[in-house]
């Protein structure tokens, strides 16, 4: 069995040369609680290599490998060396006290008071016994080609060097440099970019050299024994005890779950909660300290501090905004609790936020009803709605004829197949004409009316589809104001173009001619084209009549085509 | 209302936690927004009763301060005849809404165990605590002895 050195148990002396930081002090790497253990040791971030970590044994020691492990979180050291200092240790003094001391024979304690008694005696220096340089940070060995080993120190409980993926050797031509060991330096000569200097921890492993006394070997083969023994029994007990620990902190969660916050049932995440108010935040701002507060929170708080006559100031920390530290929206948070609203949008109906279409989206519409008709969504509310629009429009069945009556192209048309109707349009035409502006008017009307059709068949529409989903129900009220909205613009594009046929404009009604685009075209008020020879002709002998429909048109009523 | 979600979880916390300063907590299931409880100082003269007190919370908490009362008559030189409490930390200038009540009730622990005669409320009291504190620990005794209520058994 042979015996790593770097245990605490052998109360060995452990000293660096640079600053660890907080909680990564170079003693958690000899530490027996094994939290501790585990935080490694760390220098300060400031600090560059080469770090020297100096490991000072109660006894001397023949070195049989060192296992270091240079990854600690996110910080990697890379580049090693190895460095062994062989000061004979004075054992008469170390046999006399603890043969005197107690009965307590693997007292650990004696080597730690040792150390500082033959510390007095000092002459040698530190050797290079090994070194390396890692390309990737990993576990790595180094393993003394030179050791003998003696019974009792076979390395049995030790796994070889070759099981390693990175090894080193350790070779000095003083075989005392690696057989009588006193202290040994891990100098850490590199790290990987831009990582602080870091080692998780060191095993040395070693048997006493051949100079320690044999009681004394005894001792630490008892001592050896012991921790081999209590950590078998940790192993075996350590399962149980693991599931212990993982039930007991799952039990801490579930009470924490029970006394979050709930809300029908839907339990909110603490992350969601303004750090003031407790509320669900809407527009999360994330303050200098960290905290998320909601904006109208950071608002109010920042009208009450005005009032006092202070600047704009954190909630927690009351270090006033600056341009470097200020709230800031936390539009990530933002999203997640947008996500977890629409997620629960049937819980949490009254919570306001920013994003989905639901319920709460149809309660708003409904509160604000004076923003049009149309946008009001419930069945019953169209049901209303489209009830009212028929009767209005069957009340104004009348004046809907009137507007049929006006020249409508449609009218225009059949007066070339009818003419005998021709001459009650033709009078009518005039009148059109003269009063453009009413013209407009009238058009107006009657894409209003027509509106008035359109949104009545929306709504019935509405009314047969009043079970399906809601979001049809918005999409459909949508349309429905949109249309209502821009109906109510007079739309001349449209009314022209249904007005003149595409092949009457190309066509001089009197010489039946087809005229290009660089002719010259002329538009009679009968809304017929003709082209400058013939227009020319009829000024010419009065004759102001369209060929096509006979209408009389003055020449200021006559208009010049350009295509 | 702002303030029901925030005193909601204040008051589940404060009945968690282990060290009350406010024992018997007693708030109204409508109206959230008053609290009253016993205060029990630790230190003499006070340590042999428990004091009453009101905490009023407005309607703006946390972004106004709560406003505390004592309901019990003490002999102190930082709470006058009214029972009013001159609190520094839940003054309208200095209140910060990150306070907690906790921190609160802790502030006027500690007043009403060392009271502070540099910013009195009764100036007389306050002269009798510089210059005869015995005088000033017999009598808030006996009066302590005479109004307080009794102290709740743990």
């Amino acid at each position: 069995m042979l015996v790593d050195f770097c245990s605490g148990a052998f109360q060995p002396h452990i000293t660096s040369d640079k600053v660890a930081c907080d909680n990564h002090d170079v003693t958690n790497l000899i530490s027996l609680d094994p939290l501790r253990k585990r935080q490694g040791f760390i220098a300060e971030y400031f600090i560059k290599p080469p770090v020297n970590i100096t490991i000072q044994f109660p006894c001397n020691v023949e070195i049989y490998q060192i296992v270091l492990d240079p990854v600690v979180g996110r910080q990697k050291s890379l580049g090693f060396g190895i460095y062994t200092r062989s000061k004979q240790i004075i054992y008469s003094s170390l046999l006399a006290q603890a043969d005197n001391s107690n009965q307590n024979k693997a007292d650990p304690c004696k080597f730690g008071n040792l150390i500082k008694q033959s510390d007095a005696v000092c002459d040698s220096l530190f050797v290079p016994v090994g070194r390396v340089v890692l390309d990737m940070p990993q576990i790595v060995c180094f393993h003394n080609v030179m050791y003998r080993e003696r019974k009792p120190w076979v390395p049995d409980n030790v796994p070889a060097s070759h099981e390693y993926s990175n090894t080193g050797e350790l070779r000095h031509h003083n075989l005392q440099s690696l057989a009588s060991v006193s202290h040994v330096t891990i100098r850490i000569t590199r790290t990987s970019s831009g990582s602080a200097v870091a080692l998780k921890s060191i095993q040395i492993w070693g048997q006493p050299s051949i100079s320690v006394p044999t009681d004394l070997q005894d001792k630490i083969y008892s001592i050896c024994q012991q921790v081999f023994d209590t950590k078998a029994r940790d192993d075996a007990i350590s399962p149980s005890c693991s599931d212990k620990g993982v039930l007991s902190s799952e039990d801490r969660t579930l009470i924490d779950i029970k006394t979050k916050l709930t809300e029908n049932g839907v339990e909110i995440p603490e992350d969601f909660l303004d750090c003031i108010t407790f509320d669900i935040m809407s527009m999360p701002m994330l303050l200098p300290c960290g905290k998320n507060i909601d904006q109208s929170t950071l608002e109010k708080f920042i009208s009450n501090e005005a009032s006092w006559g202070r600047s704009p100031s954190d909630l927690f920390t009351g270090v006033p905004f600056q341009s470097g530290s200020q709230a800031v929206a936390n539009t990530v948070l933002r999203i997640r609790i947008d996500k977890f609203l629409m997620d629960h949008s049937e819980q949490l109906k009254h919570v306001p936020r920013t994003v989905g279409k639901s319920l709460n989206v149809k309660s708003k519409t409904e509160y604000s009803s004076n923003s049009g008709e149309t946008s009001k969504l419930t069945p019953e509310m169209c049901r209303l709605q489209s009830d009212k629009i028929i009767a209005s429009i069957e009340k104004n069945k009348p004046t809907a004829k009137e507007v049929r009556k006006r020249p409508l192209p449609k009218d225009n048309h059949n007066s070339v197949t009818q003419p005998s109707e021709a001459k009650i349009i033709k009078s009518e035409k005039t009148i059109f004409n003269k009063k453009k502006f009413d013209g407009k008017v009238s058009d107006y009307d009657i894409t209003h009316d027509e509106q008035n059709f359109n949104e009545s068949e929306v709504t019935s529409e509405m009314v047969h589809h009043s079970t399906s989903s809601h979001r049809d129900e918005l999409q459909q009220s949508l349309d429905a104001a949109l249309n209502s909205t821009l109906g109510r613009l007079p739309s001349f594009t449209s009314f022209q173009k249904k007005n003149v046929p595409t092949t009457c404009r190309e066509i001089c009604c009197e010489c039946q001619i087809l005229l290009g685009s660089s002719s010259v075209k002329y538009k009679l008020p009968c809304d017929h084209i003709i082209c400058r020879t013939c227009l020319n002709d009829r000024l010419q002998t009065s004759n102001s009549k369209c060929a096509v429909c006979q209408t009389l048109f003055k020449s200021k009523e006559i208009q010049r085509i350009f295509n | 209302m702002a303030a029901t979600r925030r005193l909601q979880k204040e008051l589940s916390d404060i009945r968690k936690s282990e060290n009350n300063i406010l024992k018997n907590i007693q708030v109204d299931d409508s109206n959230i927004l008053l609290w009253q409880g016993l205060l029990v100082p630790e230190n003499p003269p006070y340590n042999k009763g428990a004091f009453k007190i009101q905490i009023d919370f407005p309607a703006e908490y946390p972004f106004k301060p709560p406003k505390i009362t004592f309901k019990t008559k003490i002999y102190h030189p930082n709470i006058d005849e009214k029972g009013q409490v001159c609190l520094p930390i839940i003054s309208a200038e200095n209140w910060k809404p990150a306070t907690k009540t906790d921190q609160v009730l802790q502030a006027l622990a500690s007043l009403i165990n060392d009271p502070e005669p540099e910013h009195p409320l009764r100036a007389d009291l306050a002269e009798e605590f510089t210059k005869d504190k015995k005088k000033f620990m017999k009598n808030a005794e006996e009066f302590t002895k005479k109004y307080s209520e009794k102290r709740p058994i743990d």
